[in-house]
């Protein structure tokens, strides 16, 4: 028999041949070096599109992602004393809310704050238990430098601290159990004499 | 001016579709250098495979979006820590799959304690198993696809997506209607959109 095209054996591979011609092109790709090569491959072609395509993420999504690096060098982002007011990078929640994190139970949510050369992580978790309330991990991290060595973080609530933390060596703080309610959260830096404000930070209750 | 090429608008395209496409291990470079090109070139590589495996692993729209950018976080944080580049894409396969898993085994629980929730708790737990090592492998291997596809040109791109992702396949004469081409020019077409489609596979280890 002579060599089969491509195409044939990509029939063959789906079923789409006679049996007889089927039969005649399955002995032919075990015995020709060259038609097996090119069945192996279009045999893994066949089983990469057996589940269908793969979904395309949204372009909405994307540009959120872009933003993950800054735009600028962080070693060209001007560093400053005192306060500053951080910007809302990232969400992970697809539901845009303004700074503020969206009530669902189901997963935990990752916000990422950015201001001059410094980011600010978020994690909020709902805490298992009858009152509802939000275990809340923050880190600071200035890319390309080490973490700062104290931190401290506090929540204010109705100009009153309501929770406060101390960064470990990582420039890691948790708030563990934190009610539903609005926020500010300051993180001061004192070695550095500069600090970050995200304000308001939600937390709302989950829908019952 | 007639006969000079054009300059290119977009260096990204250049770089995403040149001659020179960047390697993983380049990007990862750049991007550890800041590279915001090189970062959103990684993100538009690998953004089909992390959200298409999100939805693989059954998560809705809502929460597959919440996996991937949460797998792109963490990919960004910990890119210095990656020792082996050529393993970009089974790493971020792999955290995409911890993510989905997490995901999922909080909506079990949900759906266990929601007292008043319809759906039967049971048919949620059953669907917390993490992918298997073959669908993160199939869900690679047709990432790369996707990536073969884009290179080559669109006519060859279209009647190829036709062939392998319309379902019910459709016959000759259909596809030559729906792609708007002559009936005898669609077997031979086939055959060298394959031999392009390999060509362009080749070079991606596929």
């Amino acid at each position: 028999m002579r060599c089969s095209s491509p195409e044939e054996i990509f029939d063959f591979l789906r079923g789409k041949l006679a049996e007889e011609r089927a039969g005649s092109v399955r002995s032919h790709v075990t015995e020709c070096e060259g038609c097996g090569a090119t069945s192996d491959w279009l045999a893994k072609l066949l089983a990469a599109t057996a589940e269908g395509p793969l979904p395309e993420p949204p372009a909405a999504l994307l540009e959120r992602a872009f933003e993950i690096l800054p735009r600028k060098p962080a070693a060209s982002r001007v560093r400053r004393r005192g306060w500053s007011l951080s910007r809302l990078v990232l969400d992970s929640f697809t539901q845009p809310l303004p700074a503020g994190v969206r009530g669902a139970a189901d997963a935990g949510r990752r916000l990422l704050y950015r201001a001059d050369d410094a980011d600010l992580d978020l994690e909020v978790r709902e805490t298992p238990g009858d009152r509802p309330a939000f275990r809340v991990t923050g880190q600071l991290l200035v890319p390309g430098a080490p973490p700062p060595a104290d931190l401290f973080a506090a929540l204010w609530s109705h100009e009153a601290v309501a929770a406060h933390a101390a960064g470990d060596e990582l420039g890691l703080f948790v708030f563990p159990e934190v009610p539903p309610g609005n926020y500010r959260l300051e993180v001061w830096v004192p070695a550095e004499g500069r600090g970050i404000r995200i304000e308001p930070l939600e937390l709302l209750s989950p829908p019952s | 001016m007639p006969g000079f090429p054009q300059p290119t608008r977009d260096p990204l395209k250049q770089i995403f579709l040149g001659q020179g496409e960047l390697s993983d291990e380049e990007l990862i470079q750049r991007c550890l250098q800041d590279d915001r090109e090189a970062w959103e070139l990684l993100v538009r590589r690998y953004g089909r495979l992390v959200y298409g495996l999100a939805k693989r692993a059954g998560l809705s729209d809502d929460d597959s979006a919440d996996v991937f950018q949460t797998v792109l976080l963490t990919a960004y944080r910990n890119l210095h820590l990656l020792d082996r580049p050529e393993s970009l894409s089974f790493w971020l396969a792999t955290i995409t799959r911890r993510e989905a898993w997490q995901t999922r085994r909080r909506l079990a629980r949900m759906a266990m304690v929601d007292s008043t929730e319809k759906a039967d708790p049971l048919d949620a737990v059953a669907s917390t198993t993490p992918l298997a090592d073959e669908e993160i492998e199939r869900a690679e291997r047709a990432a790369l696809l996707h990536r073969g596809l884009d290179r080559i040109d669109e006519r060859c791109r279209k009647l190829l997506e036709t062939l392998f992702f319309r379902e019910p396949a459709l016959s000759y004469e259909e596809a030559a209607r729906h792609l708007g081409v002559p009936l005898g020019s669609i077997g031979p077409t086939r055959s060298r959109c394959l031999e392009k489609l390999r060509k362009a596979l080749h070079g991606l280890g596929f």
